[in-house]
């Protein structure tokens, strides 16, 4: 994974992943739309074979994208933390 | 949230999640079809093949005959240290074959492969790779790898992986309905306080009985927005359930790796337009054995000063 800020002005934020695409950040859109401070999140695929992507922010308030995204990540991980408890605890009551 | 496990066989496990977003959900399908990673023949090294199925042709089979994985034993070959082209026995694990046809003819299934480890072994005898004449015989040196489905889809441990909404639909004649149900078993649907929950929408629809009593557009406007059962079946590498407990783990793995850059503040990489993977330095295909000889086949090449 590889990270690039490409632009950082005011409450907006453009980032651009390489090696990523729909899968992390989808996933990481969904939850940065969670938070309340968030205005708007989204990302884009400049082309489908290039293994490339960019995601976008602009936060209500404020300038701290980075604590933002962080904690999107935080809420990620702990949704699958969640949903991995969950799926044991269910496996091992079919099998037993 | 919530799950349930619908069903589970050897290779196909069929699951409830309640309370997650389409994100999330698609999310773990694209991991567990594209990044989870089982062992796959990936180089071959033949020492005769005088069969009518060309070298490339059987590689390209024998690439897609599914490996039984130790995924707790090997690494994949990018993160292995050995930088070996080959690789070394924590990332690669061997694969014979040597067969000869002598008074009648003989069909090469993938049972006559021979692995050096037996944990790394076809899932199924029965896969027709070739056939010989009498007198041709085949014989090679395979080497599995680790791999990931995005790279090539012989990596990918599913051969189907799929979600779908879960729907409730209020039942008119619940007698009638819970009698066919009963029929129809209760991994398609069930009545819940007088709701019917469509679990298996097209396993429903299959009953002729059911599509009377409840008609397609009741299931289609009742579909739940946050619940869906996932179907994954396995090609036999992994167990079913282990492609979802490793699919979550890989994510979570992405997700640390995301912050532990912020963190770094590691945040400006150069990124070009296209990133040739580093295991092949750079070229765009690896070259089996890598080194061959430019002068093979006595060919006189002309020398340097001569070309100028």
């Amino acid at each position: 994974m590889k990270i690039n800020i490409v632009k950082q002005e005011g409450k907006y934020m453009e980032m651009e992943f390489s090696g990523e695409g729909h899968t992390l950040l989808n996933l990481l859109q969904d939850s940065l739309l969670e938070d309340k401070n968030v205005e708007m999140a989204g990302y884009s695929k400049p082309h489908p074979l290039m293994d490339r992507s960019n995601l976008f922010i602009r936060l209500r308030r404020g300038e701290r994208h980075l604590d933002t995204i962080k904690k999107a990540v935080a809420n990620a991980d702990g949704k699958l933390d969640e949903f991995l408890a969950d799926f044991e605890k269910s496996l091992a009551e079919t099998v037993s | 949230m919530n799950t349930k496990i619908v069903s589970l066989n050897e290779d196909t496990i069929r699951f409830l999640v309640d309370g997650v977003n389409a994100a999330f959900a698609n999310s773990l399908r694209r991991t567990m079809v594209a990044e989870v990673p089982i062992m796959t023949v990936e180089d071959i090294f033949y020492f005769d093949n005088s069969s009518i199925v060309p070298d490339e042709v059987l590689a390209h089979r024998i690439g897609f005959v599914p490996l039984t994985t130790d995924l707790d034993n090997y690494v994949l070959p990018e993160e292995c240290d050995c930088e070996a082209e080959l690789g070394c026995p924590k990332c690669r694990a061997g694969l014979t074959m040597d067969i000869e046809a002598k008074d009648d003819t003989v069909t090469v299934y993938s049972g006559d492969l021979v692995p050096e480890d037996p944990s790394i072994a076809p899932v199924s005898k029965r896969i027709p790779l070739a056939k010989l004449a009498p007198g041709q015989a085949i014989k090679f040196e395979a080497y599995a790898q680790l791999g990931q489905g995005k790279v090539h889809a012989k990596w990918s441990p599913v051969s189907m992986c799929v979600y779908q909404n879960v729907a409730f639909v209020d039942v008119e004649d619940e007698a009638a309905t819970k009698e066919c149900l009963d029929a129809c078993g209760d991994d398609v649907a069930v009545i819940e306080g007088g709701v019917l929950k469509v679990i298996d929408i097209q396993g429903f629809e299959r009953c002729r009985r059911c599509r009377e009593l409840v008609r397609h557009e009741e299931i289609i406007g009742g579909l739940k927005k946050d619940e869906f059962l996932f179907t994954v079946e396995s090609t036999g590498g992994l167990p079913p359930e282990r492609i979802v407990k490793e699919a979550v783990k890989m994510l979570k793995q992405k997700l640390s790796t995301l912050k532990g850059k912020i963190e770094a503040d590691d945040l400006h990489d150069e990124i070009r337009d296209f990133d040739l993977p580093e295991i092949n330095e750079g070229k765009l295909y690896s070259v089996g054995s890598g080194d061959f000889d430019e002068d093979e086949g006595g060919n006189e090449e002309p020398q340097g000063d001569d070309v100028a």
